[in-house]
């Protein structure tokens, strides 16, 4: 039976989001892209280039079958700005996919609980899907599921640093009590980080930096979509729980007893 | 007509429409959205929103983003 990933009332066919984000040149990005199999993308809004014809993405992204583009918020640094930018987005995409993103201090980038909060919620009321970058905070997990978000996407560590999964205890808090999707955003640095992530409970993973600056991204995104078919074949397989005392692999007969050298 | 168009200061010589400052800056077929004075032209106004002299408009469009 083929994996699904259901978020809000579409579903998808694969657990890796790919941000389009730090690619040298767009036909690495799209190579990326179909590399991975993904089947939702984040892009940005940015001022259009009068003087730069060649670095249009969004026609190229377009074309390709199965693909829903997602919106972030990024450069809103309040819950007004990123309701502006939402509505700027979907008119642009078509696509009522937000990924909700407010990080006002450039020097850390972590999300702003506050304005995340009051954002969502008059996002939800204007019939969005929201998608909101959180801290991983379990508490606030629960509230924006409360409020009618569609997943949350708690960072696993700032972005583009590639620290990994350090959030990994509050993460797995956030999987407990969750009743939609949950999807790690943010510090990946490796594919088994995201097998890990995975394996754990998390529905889904996405990764920019990891696979955007990697010396071959396509090859990367290759392995992240490899991790996470692994991850979600060893959660249905039954990974083996932890003990504190050693239980042996092999029989310990002890036929050597008494034996002489 | 002097407006500010993406933070610049640029001189308007068309009709004023929102479409006909598209076509001047080559946006015209691409896909993009205009916010003039912080208020979002949709498509179907882009014909006979007329701009005014000191307005400020953002042209914007979707590119890679994480």
């Amino acid at each position: 039976m083929k994996d699904i990933l259901k978020i809000g009332k579409r579903s998808f066919g694969s657990r890796l989001l790919l941000g389009t984000g730090k690619f040298s040149d767009v036909k690495t990005m799209i190579e990326a892209v179909k590399a991975s199999g993904t089947e939702l993308v984040t892009v940005a809004l940015r001022r259009f280039n009068t003087k730069q014809k060649s670095d249009d993405l969004l026609s190229p992204l377009l074309k390709l079958r199965k693909l829903t583009l997602m919106p972030n918020t990024s450069g809103a640094r309040t819950a007004e700005e990123a309701v502006k930018v939402a509505m700027i987005a979907r008119e642009l995409s078509g696509s009522d996919f937000i990924k909700l993103e407010i990080h006002p201090n450039p020097h850390h980038l972590l999300p702003d609980p506050i304005e995340t909060f009051a954002a969502a919620k008059e996002l939800v009321r204007k019939g969005f899907t929201v998608l909101p970058y959180m801290p991983a905070d379990p508490v606030l997990a629960k509230r924006l599921e409360d409020i009618g978000c569609s997943a949350v996407m708690p960072l696993g560590s700032p972005i583009g640093t590639g620290q990994g999964l350090r959030t990994f205890d509050m993460i797995r808090m956030i999987i407990e009590n969750s009743s939609i999707p949950v999807i790690v955003d943010a510090g990946l640095r490796s594919p088994s980080e995201a097998a890990a992530a995975i394996e754990m409970g998390c529905d889904a993973v996405l990764v920019n930096s990891a696979i955007a600056v990697a010396g071959d991204p396509a090859l990367m995104a290759s392995a992240f979509a490899a991790a996470i078919k692994a991850g979600i074949m060893a959660r249905k397989a039954g990974i083996m729980g932890v003990s504190s005392d050693a239980i042996a692999s092999s029989p310990l007969t002890s036929f050597l007893d008494g034996a002489k050298g | 007509m002097n407006i500010n168009l993406n933070g610049k200061k640029y001189k308007y010589m068309d009709n004023g429409s929102v479409e006909g400052l598209l076509k001047a800056i080559k946006a015209g077929s691409k896909k993009v959205a205009v916010i003039v004075n912080g208020s979002i032209i949709g498509a179907g106004e882009r014909k006979t929103a007329k701009l005014k002299n000191n307005d400020i408009v953002d042209i914007v469009t979707l590119g890679g983003g994480g």
